[in-house]
């Protein structure tokens, strides 16, 4: 069993086997072995953790993605954005969890748990207008008009019709 | 509070890398911090089409070649570049200002791994850009260039993978020399419609390359599937394989090239008469190979003329011979007859993807046959319709009785769209409608597709 502790100092007794799908904590734990002694994870709130050791639980044991394989998959032009049905279900959440769900994969270094979010994020952006997505998630446009127009000519190669 | 605004640019970055198309330009416009996410997969890949022509000489439009140059900072992120259109003066003169932009653009793209130029002219003019690229990986051209300038393709000297296409003879005579320079790094090498390239050169080409794992010959007179199939011997590693094969009736050299990993198979055959049912060249090739290459993933036919129909006798020695491995199957310009559709769906016990024409007058039996396979989730339309009759095209109703007839049929590909099909719980198929990119077309047809 390992010990962590939230940012809201709330303490979580977990799996050596389910924590490990981080690859932070897993080499933490290889560099200092497993001790009494609670891992403080200042970035994460126990909201957040209780849902991402959720997502740990369901996909303990699976392989972790190689370094090498990550590597090769960045290079495929059109990348999948297909989502298991359990992946879907768990990660249909609000838009901060959503967020801090990402945010906490990055930090935690949990890549299936962060493509998965990073996928959901990018599915809601797809076929939006610009006006769309900034409604979408709040955003206000701080670009000057001019600077709108210059972008929008300058990319313009990139649509295709 | 943490919203989409403010997410490290990191996070940003990953999460625009599963957007391409239209909605990469329109996240650039959403905000600054957007714009900078998106600016890395914007710019990782560059396809200049007759699309990105338009609006050109009236200044409407610059291209990106334009921009790279405007923001030479944004080069770095250039890895895949396509050239596929000019801009031209009058008909047929490059437009000299959109070579000087192009060429001037390549210079600054350090880290392109893929470059390619279908098209013929400019290559010439642009190709001392490109010869300082450390990292250039794959390369596809069109090579009708001087002595002169083919000497700057042997500086291309990491390539895993090099298509040539129309090459001239210098090109072809230079082959040698720089299959021996890339000896260690290529994999794969595509030859298409090089009227020059004859055995003694391709033999010496491939004596340098013994650890290919895709080779396509296809459509060079002096190299026929006799010639290309003795070759093979040498590349005993070959996972792909496209030949032409021609009528001439030479005894295939024995034994058959030891191709054990071979998984991916296309005929172009390039056939005067039109017998019916097929030439019983196709199915000599076919046996010829049956021994040495026991499990092929994925085969492709392309006939001459839509005219020719596949005999039901080659079907059935397909389904005999590959029967329990082929994923895949694909009759390019042929006609199928709806028998050898049942033969193929009932006996590729595997069966995932069928590239057919969809007779769309025809469409129940059509549909009775492909019911016949457990397997098949895709099937995609090879009919470009090229005939001026008014073509009646798949609707949502099709879509939906096809996909609830076929077992695991989710996916029908046509020209311009893709639709896809899921049948909810209660036995109702919701069908969803998308358009199928450009950036799809222009692949030469015989390479394995993932």
């Amino acid at each position: 069993m390992v010990n962590l502790t939230t940012s809201d100092d709330v303490e979580f007794k977990v799996d050596r086997e389910v924590v490990e799908r981080s690859v932070l904590i897993k080499n933490m734990l290889e560099d200092v072995g497993e001790s009494e002694q609670a891992i403080p994870l200042p970035n994460v709130s126990s909201s957040v953790m209780k849902k991402v050791l959720e997502y740990c639980e369901h996909h303990r044991g699976e392989p972790l993605p190689s370094a090498d394989a990550d590597q090769s998959q960045d290079e495929t032009r059109k990348r999948t954005t297909d989502i298991s049905e359990w992946d879907q279900k768990f990660i249909t959440v609000d838009q901060e969890m959503l967020f801090e769900i990402i945010l906490a994969a990055n930090y935690l270094d949990i890549k299936s748990l962060l493509d998965v979010g990073c996928k959901t994020v990018a599915n809601m952006i797809k076929g939006k207008t610009p006006e769309e997505i900034r409604k979408l998630f709040n955003i206000v446009n701080d670009f000057t008009p001019e600077e709108e127009a210059q972008i929008k000519k300058e990319n313009e190669w990139a649509e295709d019709r | 509070m943490v919203s989409a605004d403010n997410l490290n640019l990191d996070v940003l970055e990953l999460i625009f890398c599963f957007l391409s198309g239209n909605d990469l330009p329109s996240v650039a416009l959403v905000s600054r911090s957007f714009l900078a996410g998106v600016i890395p997969r914007l710019y990782d890949s560059i396809s200049y089409r007759i699309r990105q022509m338009k609006g050109y000489d009236s200044e409407e439009t610059k291209s990106p070649f334009a921009v790279l140059i405007a923001h030479p900072q944004l080069a770095v992120h250039v890895r895949n570049i396509e050239i596929r259109a000019v801009v031209t003066v009058m008909k047929s003169h490059l437009n000299p200002n959109f070579v000087r932009e192009t060429r001037l653009a390549l210079g600054l793209c350090k880290n392109l791994r893929t470059f390619r130029c279908t098209i013929p002219n400019i290559l010439p003019m642009i190709l001392p850009s490109l010869q300082d690229k450390e990292r250039l990986e794959n390369v596809r051209i069109n090579a009708h260039l001087t002595m002169e300038q083919s000497k700057t393709l042997l500086k291309f000297a990491g390539l895993k993978s090099l298509a040539l296409e129309f090459a001239s003879w210098s090109v072809v005579d230079l082959l040698p020399t720089w299959a021996e320079t890339v000896s260690s790094t290529l994999t794969t090498l595509t030859l298409y419609m090089i009227n020059e390239l004859h055995e003694s050169i391709f033999q010496s080409t491939m004596a340098h390359l013994p650890n290919l794992i895709g080779l396509h010959v296809v459509g060079c007179p002096k190299l026929d599937h006799f010639v290309v199939l003795r070759q093979a011997s040498q590349t005993p590693l070959l996972e792909s394989l496209s030949l032409t094969i021609s009528e001439a009736s030479r005894p295939l050299t024995t034994p058959p090239p030891p191709l054990s990993h071979l998984r991916h198979l296309a005929f172009d055959a390039r056939i005067s008469m039109q017998p019916s049912p097929s030439p019983a060249v196709l199915s000599t090739v076919l046996d010829h190979l049956k021994l040495s290459s026991p499990a092929l993933h994925s085969f492709t036919l392309r006939l001459p003329d839509r005219k020719i129909i596949v005999g039901e006798t080659f079907t059935k020695q397909l389904t005999e011979n590959y029967g329990h491995s082929l994923r895949r199957v694909a009759f390019l310009d042929c006609g199928v007859s709806r028998d050898s559709i049942a033969e193929i769906c009932e006996n590729c016990i595997h069966l995932e993807v069928l590239h057919v024409a969809i007779p769309m007058k025809e469409l129940p039996p059509f549909t009775m046959s492909l019911s016949l396979s457990k397997t098949l989730h895709t099937i995609v339309d090879v009919d470009t319709h090229v005939e001026h009759v008014v073509h009646k095209a798949l609707g949502p109703e099709n879509v939906r009785s096809m996909i609830a007839q076929c077992h695991n049929l989710r996916k029908i590909v046509t020209n311009h769209r893709i639709w896809t099909g899921q049948p909810e719980e209660d036995g109702y198929i919701s069908v969803s409608l998308e358009r199928r990119h450009s950036q799809s077309f222009g692949a030469l047809w015989f390479l394995p597709r993932e």
